[in-house]
Parts: C-alpha cells; structure tokens; sequence
C-alpha cells in the first residue's frame, strides 16, 4: 500500500468517526419522544395514577401525554369548554402531579365522527354551545325573551351585515322578533331587548347561560313585506368584526343571483355545514307564522319570487337552522345567495338577498 | 316538351306547398315562464292543499316546467292541477307544509 493510499485510508476513518460522534452526541441530545424515552414514560408513570380521579369530574374529558412551551413532556388535561364551571374546575387543578408539569386544555367534547360528514354537524366544530368572544356566525342563537308556553324557541345567528358605520347580526323575523302577543310571556318582543347566543333552546331555557352579543333592532318585514328578516345591532367585541361564519369563514361583500343547479352551503344551527343545489326559482310560497313561542297563528304569508333549495330528508335544513346565510359552494370568500328561513322535509326555502339587503338597507360584511 | 314542362310545374307546385305547409306547422314562440307563472300562481294557489308553485326543471334536468307544491298527496288535488299552461309541463310535487324553520 502506497503512502498516499495509507493517507487517505486514515483521513476517511477519521471522518467517520467523527460524523459516528456527531450522530451520536445528536441522538443523546435530542431523543425522540416516544414511549421509551424516560421523560415520557414518567408522564405515563403518573397519568396512570392520576387519570381516574381527574375523570370523576363530568368537566374533565380525558389526559393525554404532551409537551409543554418548552418542549418537555407534561399530562395535558382535557377540559370541557362547554362546561358551566369550566374556569372553577381548571383553577382547581393541581399545576403539577409529583414533578411533572399539567397543561390543561379546553376543548369541545369529543365524540365519533360519522364515516360522511357531508350532512353537516360534524368536523368537530360545535354550532350550540356558547363560544368565547368574539363569537363567528352560523351559531345558535335568538331572542332573549323566547319563552312561552312551555317551550323556548331559537335558530340562527346566519351573518354580518353593514349599515352606515354599524354592523348587525342578520337572521330571521320569526327567530328574533315574532313575539307579537303578551299571550304566554306577557312580553313582546322590543327593539333593545338582548339577542343571545347561544338560543335558549341551547341553554335548557335559561338565558343567564347564554351571552348577549347584540341588542334587537325592530324591523317588522313580516308580515308586509316579501322577506322574512331581523337584524339586532352588535355588542362591542362580541362578534368577529370580518363576519366569518362557522366553518366557512369570511365571505364576500358582493351577492350574487339564484340559478337553478347552482350548487351552494350554508352552516346553520341545527345541521351545521351542509351542501345542496338550487332546485327552483320564482317561487310562489306560502307559509303561516305563529304569534309567539308555541303560540297561535297570527298570519299567513304568501311570499313570491323565493328561491328553492332541494332538501331531501331535511339534510341541508331543519328546524333550528332558520337565519342561516346560503352562499355559493366556493372555498374562498363565497358570495350571498339567500337568506334561509322555511322548508318542508323535501325543500327548504330562501329570500333572495339582494331583497333582504334592500329591504334593510345593508351590505354584507365581507371581503 | 309539354310533358316535360308539366312535370317541372308539378314539381314546383309540390315544393311551393311543402315550404308553405312547413311555414303554417312551426309552433308560436312560448311566454317567458315566469310571466306565464306569475299570471297563473295565485289562481293555483287557490286549490286546496296547494302550498307553492315554482320554476322548475324536468327530470331530464333541462326543460323547464312549473312545480306545484301539494301539503300531502291527493287525487282530487291532482286532478284539479293543470297538467300544462301555456305550452309549459305542470307537475305536482308532494313536498308537505312550508313552514317556518325555528324551533320547536
């Protein structure tokens, strides 16, 4: 073997030690977090003694092994987020369980997805429970008041609109103003009175569980006018000032006419985010109104012009979902088609919104 | 001659009568559906058990018709319900009561 052979030979092994020591010095360093790593299995160690306790509280959904800000395995606890005693129960937790460090999260509750989703309600996102502000639409919501007659009624808070320099909650006259009697509640609905969300339906009839985050703002469409509309003026840092709405997002300023096939979504509610097709146009409907919360008819309205959407088994809309802003089935910034606000199990009924904003004076908040 | 300018007569007496009996068969242009709608909704809205009636399109998805809406299936509603106005199929269409969609 030549001397320049012998050099080389000696300069590759040393470089193979040293990168073998590199590798090495690394790996030590920085261990994966598995199941085997020490610092992960003293979590488990402590998870197995703790989890049972921690979950004979209703609030307490389950413990996991996670990391905390610094990257150092820690017991994540799982909060219900919907909980009433949420901040109580999260106080009460210990910050650590013999040296290791608690995070705790808030969370919806955890429940089976469906194998199709496509009939909206699921991915997780809840449409009921009361968000933290400032809260986005397509959510439960309605009249404070909505009480009578044994049952309390609701629907949704469906979108944003704009008028001059205010923003308002737009949904529906028969979800935020149609109390027009004393009748079981011994009120009417007044301009002023606190929308909430979520609706009372949501909150088993008690609106001190629920938030104000708008105040009514009377507008009568019904029953003169063509359009089954209500508005309530936003409380300050109560709403998303972009308008998104639950699962689709911020939307577009503009509208945009009714065609028949015209694919589009809407997220309401009751069944959350769902899709159909425009299956009718012009539509001559009629449809009767009661006169409060479970209460008598007080008239029947013949609309005209009405957009009609395919709603086979009630899937795309259901009872619950009134208020809700249909938009065209886009991705990205979709535009207004109609104001959802009746059906039947077989087609759900929209105004067109070019009426509703006319009729309010309006735009929608949107980019 | 003669026989031959009998025959070319002939012929343009048949050719004459076909263009002219073509012109007569072509059918008059259809009012806009909605117009035609907009004259016959309220009449229809009269029948009872009729709750709506709309601009639609066939199950050929295509041609557009005029769908009635009944509250529940009935053979006396059927038979009162026109099965065309103006050129324009009508079809019946058991969707139930239109209601408001709040809660309860």
């Amino acid at each position: 073997m030549s001397s320049i052979d012998r050099f080389i030979r000696t300069l590759a092994k040393t470089f193979a030690g040293i990168a073998s020591g590199i590798f090495c010095i690394t790996a030590f360093a920085n261990p994966p977090l598995d199941d085997s790593h020490p610092a992960v299995r003293a979590v488990i160690a402590v998870q197995g003694g703790v989890t049972p306790d921690l979950m004979q509280q209703p609030e307490v959904l389950g413990t996991a092994v996670g990391v905390d800000a610094n990257e150092t395995p820690a017991l994540l606890v799982y909060v219900d987020r919907d909980a009433n005693n949420a901040g109580e129960v999260i106080r009460n937790l210990p910050r650590e369980f013999r040296g290791i460090g608690v995070q705790i999260h808030l969370t919806d509750k955890f429940r089976a997805f469906p194998g199709n989703g496509g009939h909206g309600g699921g991915g997780g996102v809840s449409h009921t429970a009361i968000q933290t502000p400032p809260i986005q639409l397509g959510t439960s919501g309605g009249w404070s008041k909505d009480l009578a007659n044994g049952y309390c009624c609701g629907g949704t808070l469906g979108s944003l609109v704009q008028i001059g320099s205010s923003q308002y909650i737009l949904s529906n006259y028969h979800v935020f103003e149609s109390d027009i009697v004393p009748g079981g509640n011994n009120t009417v609905a007044t301009t002023g009175d606190p929308i909430i969300q979520p609706g009372l339906i949501d909150v088993n009839c008690s609106a001190s569980s629920a938030q104000s985050v708008a105040t009514l703002l009377k507008k009568s469409s019904l029953p003169n006018s063509n359009v089954d509309c209500s508005i309530g003026r936003v409380v300050s840092g109560k709403v998303r000032t972009d308008g998104a709405i639950l699962e689709i997002g911020t939307i577009s300023h503009l509208t945009m006419g009714a065609s028949i096939n015209q694919g589009v979504k809407k997220s309401g509610r009751t069944t959350g985010l769902t899709r159909s097709s425009i299956s009718g146009l012009n539509a001559t409907i009629r449809v009767t109104y009661d006169n409060e919360c479970a209460g008598g008819t007080a008239f029947t309205k013949t609309f005209t012009g009405q957009i009609v959407i395919a709603n086979k088994g009630s899937k795309f809309l259901n009872s619950g979902d009134s208020g809700s802003l249909m938009v065209e089935d886009i991705v990205t910034n979709p535009r207004a088609v109609g104001l959802l606000f009746a059906g039947s199990s077989t087609d759900a009924i929209a105004n067109p919104i070019n009426e509703v904003l006319s009729f309010l004076g309006a735009t929608m908040v949107g980019n | 001659m003669a026989t031959r300018l009998f025959w070319v007569l002939i012929l343009m007496l048949a050719i004459g009568c076909r263009h002219n009996m073509a012109q007569n068969s072509s059918p008059s242009p259809k009012r806009d559906i909605n117009a035609v709608l907009a004259d016959h909704d309220k009449q229809l809205l009269t029948i009872p058990n009729v709750v709506g009636v709309y601009v639609g399109l066939l199950e050929d998805g295509k041609t557009p018709c005029l769908k009635v809406m009944l509250a529940r299936k009935s053979a006396d509603t059927e038979s009162a319900v026109p099965r065309s106005l103006e050129g324009y199929p009508v079809v019946t269409e058991v969707t139930g009561e239109i209601r408001p969609l709040g809660t309860p």
